[in-house]
């Protein structure tokens, strides 16, 4: 089953995400972080703790090895690597770069 | 940064619990090459080192012995089987088992093996004799999860060999084959017996089979040793002609060829439950060589207490509890702890195993350098709620763990 692609231009439901990560979301968010989710989308993405209060995002292997650590960005916010997870499927779903004025 | 995200050195105690004046021991592992490493005992006082958490939070208590030691990488052998080391010498030999292989073609298998010469099933999952590297097949993959006999003959003195494998009644029509060749001669196989794995050049065990066996015989210079798995349940021994041990304790009184439905307890009928399941990761005990031995001060409080050993990267905790001496009052507030969960969870890998747990979850899954140490070591072992290594490859990607 291949599911919908996200509307880019529902950018409204990005900065609800952004506003809160983590908790209750619209039915229209949730649709969208659902589809995100799905393993066909997430890309296996983790979030590696590499110190006390500071975070990476990681692709987890299929093949038993260890991440591979996308380390260019540290997190001292486990918010803040939720929302570039976010970006990141943003940009694979939808094929554009997600920009919040 | 990747390098030292996690521990250079790692280790394990041989108890959970110890009490004030006891000599606790670690048995340690350098892993960066680097040959020395720290050991400092720690009162853990905080151990909650999520987002929302106060963090690792840890007393030092003064030791004793000089706090720096020197150290090596301590290997782990990973994978089940039996051994029979008690043999006579041997010449020409007969090899016989019933086998009931899970992953047929994941890698060559040994069924039996004495030394140079090995009863195998071989990349393609194919019944082999194989003598010094020569091999005769009989050149049809067995089935996964169906029951076989698997018989094979090798005469030194003229090189003389047979392979031969019969479907036990089932579901299937394979028909038997027999091959008879000609391998190196000379090769004398030689004890001990391996059962479910063959001995590597450098002494380790290797070639580790998945799957169950059953009912092993070896027939030489007019002797017969045979081995009944259905005696012996519930301990390490392997009980037969001749004595024999399982070793990292592959699962017993698990059904046999014979099983006909009719009961679902060994104890019931044990003749039913007379096969051995081995598989390739099973780890009981790494055995490694003690590497240091603390004694605790008397006067320690009862609580939660780690060795803390420090070479590159992170610390890593060796945790364990310090309860009150016996027959001592010391407080008004007793606490059980969960020993048994945490042996459960230990070296549990599925965060890291993809799929889609933020779909179920709401999050992304975190993850910390204990989660890298386990990907990087598969040779570690994995927890009680993670299926084989082998399993989850066969299964690929998709799974849903």
């Amino acid at each position: 089953v291949s599911a919908p692609k996200i509307d880019p231009t529902r950018l409204d439901l990005a900065r609800e995400y952004r506003a809160c990560p983590m908790g209750r979301h619209s039915p229209e968010l949730q649709a969208l972080l659902d589809i995100m989710r799905h393993p066909d989308h997430h890309q296996n993405l983790v979030l590696v703790s590499v110190a006390p209060g500071k975070w990476v995002l990681g692709q987890r292997q299929t093949n038993g090895a260890p991440p591979v650590l996308f380390e260019e960005e540290v997190f001292e916010h486990i918010e803040d690597g939720e929302w570039a997870a976010f970006k990141r499927r943003w940009q694979a779903l939808t094929g554009q770069a997600l920009v919040i004025p | 940064m990747t390098r030292a995200l996690t521990p250079g050195v790692v280790g394990y105690l041989d108890s959970l619990t110890a009490r004030p004046g006891e000599e606790i021991t670690a048995r340690v592992s350098v892993l960066d090459g680097g040959g020395r490493y720290r050991a400092s005992l720690v009162r853990l006082t905080s151990g909650e080192t999520g987002p929302k958490g106060n963090g690792l939070k840890e007393e030092l208590i003064t030791l004793d012995p000089p706090a720096e030691h020197a150290g090596a990488e301590q290997p782990v052998e990973l994978g089940s089987y039996a051994i029979v080391e008690d043999l006579p010498a041997l010449g020409a030999i007969g090899m016989e088992i019933l086998a009931w292989p899970t992953q047929p073609g994941r890698a060559p298998q040994a069924l039996m093996s004495l030394g140079p010469v090995r009863l195998m099933l071989d990349t393609a999952g194919v019944p082999t004799i194989e003598v010094a590297g020569q091999a005769l097949s009989t050149a049809r993959p067995l089935r996964a999860r169906a029951w076989y006999r698997i018989a094979a003959r090798y005469d030194p003195t003229n090189g003389s060999a047979l392979i031969h494998s019969t479907p036990l009644p089932g579901l299937h029509a394979d028909p038997p084959i027999t091959i008879e060749g000609h391998l190196k001669p000379g090769i004398v196989p030689s004890a001990p017996l391996l059962i479910a794995a063959a001995r590597a050049p450098d002494g380790r065990s290797a070639l580790h089979f998945d799957g169950k066996l059953e009912a092993p015989v070896l027939r030489s210079g007019g002797s017969v040793f045979h081995w009944y798995f259905a005696r012996g349940i519930g301990s390490a021994d392997i009980v037969g002609t001749r004595p024999g041990r399982t070793v990292n304790a592959p699962k017993r009184a698990v059904t046999g060829s014979t099983w006909d439905g009719s009961v679902h307890d060994w104890r019931q009928e044990p003749t039913q439950y007379a096969a051995i399941h081995f598989h390739s990761d099973d780890l009981y005990d790494a055995r490694w060589r003690p590497s240091l031995r603390v004694r605790l001060p008397e006067t320690l409080k009862s609580g939660n207490y780690a060795l803390k050993l420090e070479s590159s990267g992170p610390a890593f905790y060796l945790g364990f509890v310090v309860s009150p001496k016996p027959g001592a009052s010391t407080a008004k507030l007793a606490v059980l702890a969960s020993t048994v969960t945490y042996l459960a969870y230990a070296n549990y890998r599925r965060r890291m195993a993809p799929g889609a747990f933020d779909l179920s979850m709401g999050a992304l899954p975190t993850v910390d350098m204990t989660d890298i140490l386990l990907a990087r070591h598969p040779e570690f072992g994995s927890s009680t709620y993670d299926g084989s290594l082998a399993d989850r490859l066969a299964r690929g990607p998709r799974h849903r763990l």
